[in-house]
């Protein structure tokens, strides 16, 4: 009895109240036409012309309070980041998010006869754990700007702002330690951005995170516990059996491709190419991405053509045909799917 | 902060949360909201449904705002079943009042039942699964969806985390075929998935060399199942 009457009072209101849905309905609809036209604008940037064009900075939108960094900051700020990354001994334990999940690592840094030794320990899911020895020695090819050490000198900056604008973002804390928060934006689509937490003291990347366009993050990378202390020579040796262990000596061949790309992506440069036991693969980086073109011999049963994705990471399949032998064509990065497929297609033979 | 920015920043989570872009911080917050100025918050989100409904062409039913509230009222009005429970007397007007507190209970039981289906499903719709080492037909590349631990840097999606095992091999997007019968490679070969995860691993150990990023590279080349050597 008493709810009927509810009901018969709440009626016309209802009804009134209909009328202001329409009408809301009719704003809201205009509002996702925009959103959709924006959506439409970032697929028809990803084609790479209009890219090269006139590439409209992504985010633009973004408030006035973000101060794009100086020169002088950037330079600074950057310099610290990469001698940090190469000279200071550290350990720490890090969560490690893509494809919405998340895995907890241990990871542990060490300098040895000048040589950089790197342990990292999956502590979740399956037991991975790989210890990496001895790269930037036999890697630092004096020529090229984008070598570990050389990469954020003055010309090795130079060509990363031409690709990325850096913006200060603020501060945060991360593992108990303050951090200046600073963002790599592309200045095209070929690229990801990305937002590195610098630590204020040392320079070491707390947490670096991979942008996709609109704001989509990809990949996040960030310590839950940093110790700065000297590390042991126990602690750079494997904990478990199945631990690969992964020497970097004579990896850095500066091989001739006989493969030629008709068309990279601005601001790729060849940083590597090494000669495998089935092909051949091309390194290329501009500084802050990097994306590898493998190009095999691997039989006709190798036909898949497309993406496989995992993580931040894009791997896309193609194949050609050079005097009867069939090539299969893999570019792996964490670049976007599009450039990738482009990478792919430009592939050719240098004659 | 004035009270006008604050309702306008409501109204934006309130939006953010239609369109599933809702971060936690702001889902908290407009659970926190709704629990404290009660009415005003969910009758917006009730007109927001609504409106999507009628923007999808689904037909819809003049629905009562103040439907929740009657009942709330109903069952605050009645009383507990201690009382009810007196041996019901033989005329007119105790036969209706018998009929309605065999009804009472019942109708009490169906709310709450409601409200608990309500609830799964809203826990169904936020954990929305992620096809994973499955073959999606469809293009977007899967979206980190990390938790917001600080506010810091603002305007990324940053959607719920999903911390289900989930396996490690690459997901498959093949290229649409041109020809007249799509030919879609449907069960990855190993050959196949052995290969695409040597290439990630050897890209990733050679960007480690290449890029400044520290560990992440290394990360990266660790993640996957390790190739048949």
């Amino acid at each position: 009895m008493n709810m009927a009457k509810v009901f018969s009072y709440s009626a016309p209101k209802a009804n009134s109240s209909l009328l202001a849905f329409l009408l809301l309905a009719m704003s809201l609809h205009g509002l996702l036409a925009s959103a959709q036209s924006a959506e439409q604008g970032r697929e028809n940037t990803s084609q790479p012309e209009s890219g090269q064009a006139e590439p409209q900075p992504p985010g633009a939108e973004d408030p006035v309070y973000v101060s794009p960094a100086t020169e002088l900051e950037t330079q600074a700020l950057l310099a610290k980041l990469a001698n940090a990354v190469t000279s200071l001994e550290y350990r720490g334990l890090v969560t490690f998010e893509h494809v919405g999940v998340m895995e907890t690592l241990e990871v542990v840094h060490g300098v040895r006869n000048g040589e950089q030794v790197e342990r990292i320990r999956y502590l979740t899911g399956s037991p991975r754990e790989l210890v990496s020895r001895g790269h930037s020695a036999q890697c630092r090819r004096d020529g090229s700007p984008l070598s570990r050490a050389g990469l954020w000198s003055s010309s090795g900056l130079q060509n990363v702002q031409n690709s990325y604008q850096f913006l200060i973002r603020g501060e945060e804390r991360i593992a108990d330690r303050e951090a200046v928060v600073l963002q790599a934006r592309p200045r095209d689509p070929h690229r990801f951005g990305v937002v590195i937490s610098v630590d204020k003291e040392t320079g070491l990347p707390l947490k670096s995170i991979l942008v996709a366009p609109a704001g989509r993050v990809l990949e996040r990378f960030q310590f839950v516990e940093l110790d700065l202390s000297p590390i042991d020579d126990t602690d750079l040796q494997p904990q478990s059996d199945t631990a690969r262990e992964n020497d970097g000596s004579g990896h850095c061949g500066s091989l001739v491709s006989q493969w030629h790309l008709g068309w990279l992506p601005p601001g790729f440069k060849a940083v590597a190419a090494r000669e495998l036991a089935d092909g051949e693969m091309l390194v290329f980086s501009d500084g802050l991405s990097a994306f590898t073109v493998f190009v095999q011999k691997l039989g006709p049963e190798m036909n898949y053509k497309g993406r496989a994705v995992r993580g931040a990471t894009v791997a896309y399949m193609d194949h050609v045909e050079v005097n009867g032998e069939r090539y299969t064509i893999t570019v792996v990065g964490e670049i976007p799917d599009n450039t990738a497929r482009l990478v792919a297609q430009a592939v050719a033979t240098r004659n | 902060m004035s009270h006008g920015n604050h309702q306008q920043r409501l109204n934006e989570s309130l939006s953010s949360l239609m369109d599933g872009e809702a971060s936690e911080l702001e889902i908290q917050r407009l659970l926190k909201e709704s629990d404290a100025s009660g009415g005003d918050l969910q009758q917006r989100w009730s007109r927001y449904q609504l409106a999507a409904n009628v923007m999808r062409g689904e037909q819809v039913a003049p629905v009562d705002l103040g439907l929740a509230a009657s009942i709330s009222a109903a069952i605050a009005d009645e009383p507990s079943l201690a009382e009810s429970a007196q041996p019901a007397s033989a005329n007119d007007a105790g036969n209706s009042a018998a009929r309605s507190r065999w009804w009472r209970p019942l109708s009490r039981g169906a709310v709450a039942a409601t409200v608990a289906f309500a609830a799964v499903l809203g826990v169904q719709q936020m954990q929305s699964p992620q096809p994973a080492g499955e073959l999606v037909a469809e293009v977007e590349r899967p979206a980190q969806q990390p938790v917001q631990s600080v506010p810091l840097p603002s305007g990324f999606a940053m959607p719920s985390l999903n911390t289900r095992a989930v396996s490690t091999a690459p997901q498959l997007v093949p290229d649409q075929r041109m020809g007249p019968s799509p030919q879609v490679q449907v069960i990855p070969s190993p050959e196949l998935m052995r290969h695409l995860n040597r290439v990630m691993i050897e890209h990733s150990e050679e960007a480690a060399r290449v890029g400044s990023q520290g560990m992440v590279p290394f990360a990266r080349a660790t993640y996957g199942e390790r190739p048949a050597e």
